[in-house]
């Protein structure tokens, strides 16, 4: 989930000086110098004219600028590859001036730490394109909406600070920034691609099912409950002994067989191969995950190394934790001494080792095993569908993505 | 904002404005006709800038050819404004096929607004500033918007999956452009005028060469330093003024009305050969050397003057005549300037910064005595046979012909009746035709054959009857100052003005002047015909000449009777500040209060022009949201679609809520963005919304079956 561990009142605002604005000033010295030497009169209006320009454009646009807040509504949940949304609420407080031209813009704003993959820091230019969008017009006492699409690249923590808003309205000769602090996190899930179907169907033979008695209806020979006869249905299903207690036709209903379940494990702790390489892991394990869990595996995530462990379950808020915790992996902070192996697995569980390449978990353990660096072999070429999973009854979604509010 | 063409349309439109500013300045009417030509042709190719642009193989060699066409003419000369200004127009015109950016458009704009200085600095008539005008508040309009559509477009080129929206446009985004466009036009009016009046004039004249001082016109014709008689062709008519004349007398009274006429004399052509007049040689002749930077120049004889001529010339040249009422004995002039007169016949040049040259000539127009205490100066008689015969005939008998036995007294009475024989007996022309035998003199081919020709004609014929019979004359040229402007009681002067008339002398180097022109033609010619035209004209001038007076014509006097400062002691000057100090030590404080109340006075009506506006807008803005709030009748109407409420309730917990902003259309959109379904339910909700609340009326029981309908679908949509 997106965080927003508080906003920050720190406003920075500055003018800029810019080369228009320069040349502006050099042609209004200009303008005086020909007007005195000439004592041409209608110079002297022009320099005249050109001054009022120059104080106007510092004028307008400050004061516009100093109504001027921004705040981010909302920052879409996507995949890698996607186009990721992050939509901004302009509020302009001035009483009676509007605001113009306003280019709002992410600012580069760097963390403490530089990672190797997966979180975006802000420093536009590698993982990330930088957000900027444009905003022509916010009423005095009023607001306007606009949002800025990029695509990222690759998966991890998406790190937003500062956001910042510019404009040269009206002229273009002064430039005024106003930047404010918005912390904001969100998290670019693994890029969705196709693994080849095979590779998950050969896990239903591991995988049993019927071993676990759910708490759902369905067909197994589990039984579920009881409930009163319809006309139609089959005579083979009257509980004769409870209906005649009930006075009443009474037939058996029966739980529906457990999901089979699947264990992925993605072994990248120690890994000091390329970065994408194990981007390629970690998409293969989602896409794994993604694509078991619509075959109606219950699906279960352990990351070698690392305390992150989920049990096998269905559902979709479920794998969204599992695609979250795998964007989130960061190979440099796995233990690499830890045991491997796991004690939750059932021995009828199936289970799955993703590597890049070298492996510290027992591979003769897996019912399958893909490596990284041979990624091209699992999976197919054709485009695969950009969308996450349909979510659950009772959760909210909009178009295609899963979208958090970012609101204070 | 606008869309994409609206505003190719103004950007055009300030294109064309700037190129014709500098077409209007320069008087040069086949470059408007081009501009206008090829602007259309580009708005047709590229649908003013929306469409394809021609390919930029054929944009750089347009480019070159201006190039290169500057360049040649300035291998024929140095660069001066005219041809700098006519590549700009050229390179605007080639740009209106380029636009491919907003880039291009600044382009455009900037070079337009060379233009407009490129026409400051050729002439400051009062057709340029209606121009500008129009233009100023045009550009400030195209340059606000095209930022919009500069950031917008930057912005774009970075964002995925957006669909260019310029057709989208905001009642309350247009409304306050609108807005901030007056108040940035009037308030950068104020600062410009604050700027024109405080900066102080006189300093730094000509520091840097002789630039930057136009002429209120262009270089004027109509008057000559040479008459060439015998070439056929026609008198200009050019209505083009060329000076402005007040005339008082010494009383400070002035002198003017429709019936009066004066002459003012530029050229003094006292040399007859081959049919035409022209200057003898000034190697023989007294003249001064050329003095620079007095204010006063003493010419004549000394004298009282009775007559002040205040002259306006609009477009004095580099080295010009200075016109001066016949006898002058002074010139006075706040332009520092070179002025060198003829001692004999004081013929005034002038030689400084080409431009508007202000100066006032202090003459005499009491007859002097023409008695003769020596004998007269020898004359130079024509070689014109026939000629003396012609004067013989003028005479009449009655004034003795020979100059050994005429008495010196009768010179004057025979020029008289030389001056009124041409008159009644010779039909004035603008046109005329040429002499038919080149060897024949115009002169004589005038008086014996055609009798009929413009003033130079009578001019010479007068003169050189006059020196037939031993009488010496000359032929001035000049202007005929006759039209009165009652409005700015000043005299204007126009080409067709310029006229030729005898100076004769009547005495001890004493001369007087003599017009032979018929006087009805003179009148004809010269005075405007009154009726509702004339008026018109009148008022038009007097306009231009307030703008030529306070406009362009404002100097250091006008800007000290406004501030109360000391015209002599340029305002921020370390003298002018020890100056000031003094005075304000020897009880001078008044004048340092009087300047800064009036400034304070000018600053205060400013601002509270400014606040009342804001107030009286604030008020009735207020006034419209009470008088909806206090509707009864609104209100029922209102109880009505409390859907509408139900459907924004909905909306906000979908994560879709309504900005306060945001008009209930504007956000029906916005919604339909998001979610197709939501907003299509609300977009009914609105559409019945504003029936009630816009509309005027109540809704019918399926109208309210509807709108309540699609409120419930919404909240099913929330569970």
């Amino acid at each position: 989930m997106p965080t927003q561990p508080g906003i920050d009142a720190r406003i920075v605002r500055r003018y800029h000086a810019h080369m228009p604005g320069l040349l502006y000033i050099i042609v209004t010295v200009f303008l005086a110098v020909g007007a005195i030497n000439g004592q041409n009169n209608l110079l002297f209006w022009a320099f005249g004219s050109a001054v009022g320009g120059l104080l106007l454009s510092g004028i307008v646009s400050g004061s516009a600028m100093m109504g001027v807040e921004i705040r981010r509504t909302s920052i879409d949940e996507v995949a890698a590859g996607e186009p990721l949304t992050i939509e901004y609420h302009v509020t302009n407080t001035n009483r009676f001036m509007p605001a113009f031209g306003l280019t709002i813009a992410e600012t580069v704003r760097p963390t403490s730490k530089r990672k190797r993959k997966g979180e975006h820091s802000g420093q536009w230019g590698h993982s990330i394109p930088r957000p900027i969008t444009f905003v022509a017009h916010a009423p005095a006492h009023g607001g306007a909406s606009a949002r800025a699409v990029v695509v990222p690249e690759h998966c991890g923590l998406l790190r937003l600070d500062w956001v910042t808003a510019v404009s040269s309205f009206p002229f273009g000769l002064v430039r005024k920034s106003s930047a404010m602090s918005r912390p904001a996190t969100a998290v670019v899930l693994p890029r969705v691609v196709r693994i080849r179907p095979e590779l998950i169907e050969t896990l239903g033979s591991a995988g049993v099912s019927g071993s676990v008695t759910t708490n759902r209806l369905g067909e197994s020979e589990d039984f579920y409950g009881l409930r009163e006869y319809r006309e139609g249905e089959s005579l083979r299903r009257i509980a004769w002994k409870p209906s005649a207690r009930a006075g009443e036709l009474l037939t058996r209903q029966f739980a529906a067989p457990s999901p089979r379940r699947l264990w992925i494990v993605l072994d990248v702790a120690g890994e000091t191969g390329a970065v994408d390489d194990i981007e390629r892991a970690v998409t293969l394990a989602a896409n794994a995950a993604r694509q078991a869990h619509d075959a109606g595996f219950a699906v279960g995530l352990r990351v070698s190394g690392s305390p992150v462990t989920h049990a096998p379950r269905t559902g979709v808020s479920h794998l969204l934790n599992l695609l979250r915790d795998l964007a989130l992996v960061e190979p440099r902070e796995l233990d690499d001494r830890s045991p491997v192996g796991s004690e939750d697995t059932a021995r009828n569980d199936a289970v799955m080792i993703v590597h890049a390449g070298a492996p510290r978990e027992d591979l003769s353990a897996a019912d399958t095993v893909l490596d990284a660096t041979r990624a091209d072999q699992y999976t197919l070429h054709e485009p695969a569908e950009s969308q996450l999973p349909e979510p659950a009854r009772g959760h909210q979604r909009r178009s295609s993505a899963i979208r958090h509010e970012v609101i204070p | 904002m606008i869309s994409d063409l609206a505003f190719g349309k103004r950007l055009y439109t300030i294109a064309v404005l700037g190129a014709m500013l500098y077409c209007v300045a320069a008087w040069s009417m086949g470059l408007a006709l081009f501009v206008l030509v090829i602007a259309g042709v580009a708005a047709m190719l590229t649908r003013f800038g929306t469409g394809t642009p021609l390919p930029r193989l054929v944009i750089n060699i347009m480019i070159s050819l201006a190039t290169l066409w500057t360049l040649r003419n300035l291998a024929d000369g140095s660069l001066d404004v005219d041809d700098f200004s006519v590549f700009i127009t050229l390179l605007v015109l080639i740009k209106l096929f380029d636009m491919r950016s907003p880039r291009d458009e600044a382009q455009i704009l900037t070079l337009s607004v060379f233009l407009g200085l490129g026409a400051i600095l050729t002439a400051n008539a009062l057709e340029l500033a209606v121009l500008l005008v129009f233009m100023c508040p045009l550009l400030v309009s195209v340059v606000m918007q095209h930022q919009l559509r500069a950031g917008q477009w930057r912005a774009r080129g970075r964002m995925i999956d957006e669909k260019p929206d310029s057709k989208r446009r905001s009642p309350a985004a247009r409304r306050d452009m609108r807005r901030l466009t007056a108040l940035v036009v009037a308030s950068s009016f104020g600062i410009s005028v604050v700027v024109f009046i405080l900066f102080p004039r006189g300093l730094g004249d000509s520091a840097f060469g002789a630039w930057g001082n136009p002429a209120i016109r262009q270089q004027t014709t109509g008057f000559s330093d040479r008459v060439e008689l015998g070439i056929g062709g026609l008198i200009s008519e050019s209505h083009t003024p060329v000076l402005d004349v007040q005339i008082q007398r010494m009383d400070g009274t002035v002198i003017g009305g429709d019936d009066d006429h004066f002459y003012l004399r530029g050229a003094v052509l006292d040399q007859y050969k081959h049919g035409g007049w022209r200057r003898s040689n000034t190697a023989n002749r007294g003249q001064t050397p050329w003095r620079i930077n007095e204010t006063d120049f003493k010419i004549g004889r000394t004298a009282s003057p009775d007559r002040k001529m205040s002259i306006t010339l609009r477009n004095a040249g580099f080295q010009t005549h200075l016109f001066t009422e016949f006898m002058p004995l002074s010139i006075s002039s706040k332009q520092g300037q070179k002025i060198s007169w003829d001692l004999q016949d004081f013929q005034v040049k002038r030689k400084g910064q080409p431009g508007r040259f202000v100066y006032d000539v202090y003459s005499s127009t009491r007859r002097p005595t023409n008695r003769r205490s020596h004998d007269r100066n020898p004359v130079d008689p024509p070689d014109i046979t026939g000629l003396h015969a012609l004067a013989v005939e003028a005479l009449g008998g009655e004034v003795e012909p020979d100059p050994a036995l005429r008495s010196s007294d009768d010179d004057d009475v025979a020029a008289r009746k030389i001056e009124r024989w041409l008159q009644h007996n010779f039909t004035y022309s603008l046109e005329t035709n040429a002499a038919p035998n080149a060897a024949a003199d115009p002169t004589l081919w005038f008086l014996t054959e055609s009798r009929e020709g413009h003033c130079e004609y009578f001019a010479s014929a007068m003169a050189n009857m006059c020196r037939s019979i031993g009488i010496n004359a000359r032929v001035i040229t000049g202007y005929v100052v006759a039209e009165w402007n009652p409005l700015s009681d000043q005299y204007v002067v126009r080409e067709s003005n310029a006229h030729a008339w005898v100076e004769v002398e009547v005495g001890d180097d004493v001369w007087w002047p003599y017009d032979p022109t018929p006087p009805a033609d003179l009148r004809t010619i010269h005075h405007p015909e009154p009726g509702p035209l004339a008026t018109i004209s009148s008022f038009f001038g007097a306009i231009e000449n307030g703008w030529n007076s306070f406009i362009v014509g404002y100097d250091a006097s006008l800007r000290a009777g406004i501030l109360g400062t000391d015209p002599e002691r340029p305002w921020g000057s370390q003298e002018a500040a020890i100056a000031n100090w003094r005075r304000y030590k020897d009880g001078g404080g008044a004048l340092f209060i009087r300047a800064a109340l009036n400034g304070a006075i000018v600053f205060l009506l400013f601002t509270l022009i400014g606040l009342l506006s804001a107030v009286a807008v604030a008020r009735r803005n207020a006034r419209r949201e009470a008088s909806n709030v206090d509707d009864p009748k609104l209100r029922a109407r209102l109880m009505q679609v409390h859907a509408y409420t139900d459907a924004l309730e909905s909306l906000t917990m979908l994560g879709l809520p309504k900005p306060p902003s945001a008009t209930p259309l504007q956000h029906a959109r916005w919604v339909l963005d998001r979610n197709e379904q939501a907003g299509t339910l609300f977009a009914d909700v609105v559409t019945l919304f504003y029936r009630v609340r816009f509309g005027g009326r109540t809704l019918s029981d399926d109208e309210r079956r509807s709108i309540d309908a699609s409120a419930e679908t919404l909240r099913q949509l929330v569970r």
